[in-house]
């Protein structure tokens, strides 16, 4: 005497869990659609169009700040790499009164509103002499990338079994060799997923950005001065080259986090 | 494991650890250097600039509290402030019970693709902060979405203004914004309550609401409360989606602050509202602390 | 809601539940009757702990039905049971106090906290947890922790009671006396004990009847004597106690109850225990090493030359190995009656009773458990 198993999706929670995911995804939609369209409404769809892209493929100033934006975000995301990791070894194995509050002021980048951080380093820059430029672009982003990368770092650090070190220890091996061939394989992807998550927020940063730059404009700064003039198809047309490059570092790291869970 | 610290080759006659202590405080070196100069030293710059005042095109070196007397005798200062809270509060409460119930299917009614299902709402945050809102001005503006959508069915002859450019606007983006972060601590708290513990209220005779109202909902408190929390600080301190769909009415203290360091060019006086917002997140954030769960707090 | 005249309490038909590519639990057939203590026996993913779920209404079997006092209640769900589990891990709220913990069961049944608190009171007296009532999980130990997660099954004064693996985190000590604190509380109260275990030892000095069950299936019901003696299969025998196995071949069936297995061109005289067995079949001969007698002083009707191969003191008794052929059988002598002269390479006899002999047919060797 069989049952039949169904899986009722259609429950009320099911039905709302859908609605959710839409209304998640529709603004993000939306965004894609109007950057096809040669009106700027969407009523009466007129038409499919890639003449926005092609503009902005044109469009020079526009490139040269996509490019300040990677350079930016490569180092930024280079420097934390070395002092975040460096950071994580500190925060588990070094023993020192006042982690906690170590690990609460690390924290401080990710959890404090952009808009303090922006004011903070703005008035470090004022005090110090310097010209808002890409150097004051870069210190503001460091100054986030780098606990994005310590506390993933860290938390793979901390799980991990020293059995493996002492045993290599134990065979022969350096401290140095030991860090190399043993230590760092095993947090490689802790490092490689917190730097391409620190590269994805330093790439999209506008918030702290906005408050230290001077001449020298990273791509949404470009794209945030692009809106003052109300919203041209073209801002739909980077917003959706921005969103599939988003799109596809997210699965990237989706990819590096599923692999990260089979270990 | 302590054998295991006993190693060969020892040349002191020591017992040593692997790691010897002035190892891993080098390993410190870059971080605390990163703390002083990106993290402390702002901040106290700020505490300081906040002190002074502005004289003419310059800032005087005398200290003084006058910039927060200002504020808090300002009517019209006092009024955004209360007016960002409230806000603040109205978007985080929506994206709490905007996210739970997603938060509680997924955690309890699936079992296959959930971690696919999570990335699907923690993804958003990934895809640009700015194109978000630049999409909630293409929904809600005069020729967006929803007004186009009308005028075409005929059920309305002009567009209806007042979706942008007011408290609303901001309110419903903040919460759109606010729900990844408030997901993430949500879903955790959930997903971490045992099973054991759902099939024992079920054997001892709660069904599906008393199980829910006695046992899930206490145990995801703390994981309520980061989560909340969170969301109040991100939305509280939030300036450019008030400058972007706020206009007049959706003032936020956030576009007070920035036009300090802008046009209106009083840098102490926004240093002043910088560390009064920066003193009510501390506090939120260390009663998330004591209060909210572990998790959460960082992109995990 | 058929109401089915039963006397049994407690009824599995045909029951089977099906995880992924597993047979979790294999059509299985249990019949329980009021005031019984009644073991699930087995090892590890046998399925016993699956069998419990679905009495209790935690698991839906795929196949079969379950009935509790006549009812059929395969479609009700575990809240409106009247079966109440001791889970393994104990399953204590850890937001609650022990007090709250107990009393959770009677809120469910909308009884408030003034009528609740003497039969809180008398059941925390019953597990010896008095003093206990504002404390919280984390503050109790294990055994106490045990003895809530039993305080608060038992609040509801359940007919049924179901425990799964209750002890098995205890020390042995702690584990003797909740034994105790268990049996004596199912019999003065009367209620039904369905025990899930892996230990034997446990399950034959508290059950009445025992079900030993082996991936999914269940092999034998029976009381602990009948399980310990009459093995149905090779599996129990293997499973319950120690056992000596020989290989061998069937020479021959009489129409009493003796069957003749020729092991080793020895020929054993066995009883016919109802197998599936015929002329020249592969068979698996079992003794228990308590009944091998060695140099046996009265005339048995199996008897065979053999050497020593180990002696092993085990204080009130020596695990005596001998080997013929390429036989090895144990046998457990009373250290009284050892002859402490015999050394190893030393020749005895040994010898046994067809009453005494098992014989299960070699396709069963499979089943049995193997510590290699």
């Amino acid at each position: 005497m069989k049952k039949e198993r169904r899986k009722f999706k259609f429950s009320p929670l099911g039905i709302y869990a859908v609605l959710a995911y839409s209304f998640l995804y529709l603004p993000l939609a939306v965004v894609i659609v109007f950057s096809f369209s040669p009106t700027k409404s969407i009523v009466g769809f007129s038409g499919f169009t890639t003449r926005w892209y092609i503009k902005l493929f044109n469009d020079e100033a526009l490139i040269a700040a996509l490019i300040h934006s990677l350079q930016v975000s490569l180092t930024a995301v280079s420097i934390a790499v070395v002092v975040g990791t460096s950071g994580a070894f500190f925060l588990v194995r070094a023993n020192f009164p006042g982690k906690q509050l170590f690990r609460s002021l690390s924290q401080l980048p990710l959890i404090l509103p952009g808009i303090i951080l922006g004011i903070a380093l703005l008035i470090l820059f004022m005090n110090l002499g310097f010209e808002l430029s890409m150097f004051s672009i870069l210190m503001g982003h460091v100054c986030f990338t780098t606990p994005v990368i310590m506390f993933q770092v860290a938390s793979r650090l901390q799980r991990l079994p020293r059995s493996f070190e002492y045993a290599a220890k134990d065979l022969g091996a350096t401290p140095v060799k030991i860090f190399w061939y043993v230590t760092l394989p095993m947090i490689r992807t802790a490092i490689i997923g917190g730097a391409l998550l620190a590269f994805t927020m330093s790439f999209d940063e506008i918030i702290i950005t906005y408050f230290l730059t001077g001449t020298w404009t990273t791509l949404p700064v470009f794209i945030y001065g692009m809106m003052r003039f109300g919203l041209s198809p073209q801002v739909f047309a980077i917003s959706t080259v921005v969103l599939t490059f988003a799109m596809v570092l997210i699965v990237l790291m989706a990819k590096f986090t599923a692999v990260r869970e089979e270990l | 494991m302590k054998s295991m610290k006993e190693l060969p080759n020892n040349k002191r006659g020591k017992k040593r650890v692997l790691f010897d202590k002035p190892r891993s405080y080098i390993m410190g070196i870059p971080i605390i250097f990163w703390l002083l100069i990106i993290i402390i030293t702002p901040v106290i710059l700020m505490l300081i600039m906040s002190f002074r005042q502005k004289v003419g095109y310059d800032i005087s070196n005398i200290l003084t509290l006058s910039n927060y007397l200002e504020i808090l005798k300002k009517p019209s200062y006092v009024k955004i402030l209360l007016r960002s809270f409230r806000i603040a509060l109205i978007a985080s409460t929506l994206a709490i019970f905007a996210s739970y119930p997603l938060a509680y299917y997924i955690s309890r009614k699936i079992r296959k693709g959930r971690h696919l299902l999570f990335m699907l709402i923690i993804a958003p945050l990934w895809i640009s902060y700015l194109v978000r809102i630049i999409a909630w001005r293409a929904i809600l503006g005069n020729k967006g979405l929803i007004n186009s959508t009308l005028m075409a069915l005929g059920l309305i002859k002009e567009p209806l203004s007042f979706l942008l450019y007011n408290q609303f606007a901001v309110a419903i983006t903040l919460t759109y914004i606010s729900i990844p972060f408030v997901f993430i601590p949500l879903y955790t708290a959930l997903e971490k309550i045992p099973v054991n513990l759902i099939d024992a209220a079920r054997d001892l005779g709660a069904n599906e609401f008393h199980t829910f109202i006695n046992v899930i909902l206490p145990l995801c408190i703390p994981g309520l409360l980061t989560g909340f929390m969170l969301a109040f600080i991100i939305s509280l301190g939030d300036y450019i989606i008030p400058m972007q769909l706020g206009g007049t009415g959706g003032m936020m203290l956030g576009n007070i602050i920035w036009s300090q360091f802008g046009f209106a060019f009083n840098w102490p006086l926004g240093a002043a509202l910088g560390f009064i917002l920066f003193s009510i997140a501390a506090v939120i954030l260390a009663i998330t602390q004591k209060f909210g769960s572990r998790e959460g707090m960082l992109y995990e | 809601m058929k109401d089915k005249e039963s006397k049994w309490q407690v009824e599995l038909v045909e029951v089977t539940k099906i995880y992924k590519d597993t047979i979790a639990v294999n059509n299985c057939n249990i019949k329980i009757k009021a005031g019984e203590f009644f073991s699930l026996l087995g090892p590890s993913g046998c399925g016993k702990t699956t069998t419990l779920r679905i009495i209790a209404g935690l698991e839906e079997p795929d196949e079969g039905k379950v009935f509790l006092e006549g009812r059929d209640v395969t479609n009700v769900p575990a809240h409106r049971r009247n079966v109440n589990t001791v889970f393994q891990d104990y399953a204590i709220f850890p937001h609650m106090s022990v007090y709250d913990n107990v009393y959770f069961p009677l809120k469910m049944r909308k009884i408030s906290k003034k009528k609740a608190d003497p039969r809180i009171k008398r059941v925390l007296k019953l597990v010896n947890l008095e003093g206990f009532e504002k404390r919280y999980s984390s503050q109790v130990s294990g055994g106490q922790r045990q003895r809530v997660a039993s305080a608060r099954a038992l609040v509801n004064e359940p007919r049924v009671l179901l425990l799964d693996e209750p002890l098995g985190a205890l020390d042995f000590k702690l584990r003797v006396s909740m034994q105790k604190v268990l049996k004596d509380i199912q019999r003065n109260l009367n209620i039904t004990f369905i025990y899930v275990t892996h230990d034997q030892t446990e399950a034959i000095t508290m059950s009445d009847r025992i079900a030993v069950m082996s991936q999914g299936r269940i092999h034998q019901i029976g009381t602990p004597d009948e399980i310990y003696n009459n093995p149905a299969t090779a599996f129990v025998a293997s499973f319950i106690g120690e056992m000596n196995f020989l290989e061998g071949l069937v020479a021959s069936i009489s129409s009493s109850d003796t069957v003749e297995v020729s092991v080793s061109n020895k020929n054993i005289l066995c009883k016919n225990n109802d197998q599936k067995i015929s002329l020249n079949d592969g068979v698996l001969v079992s003794i228990r090493p308590e009944k091998v007698h060695v140099n046996p002083l009265q005339s048995l009707k199996n008897v065979i030359e053999a050497e020593i191969s180990r002696i092993v003191f085990k204080g009130n008794n020596f695990e005596v190995t001998a080997k013929f052929d390429k036989c090895e059988v144990r046998s457990l002598v009373d250290y009284k009656v050892w002859d402490k002269s015999q050394k190893v390479g030393n020749r005895v006899k040994i010898g046994w009773n067809p009453e005494d002999v098992q014989v299960f047919p070699i396709s069963m060797k499979k089943d049995m458990i193997q510590y290699e």
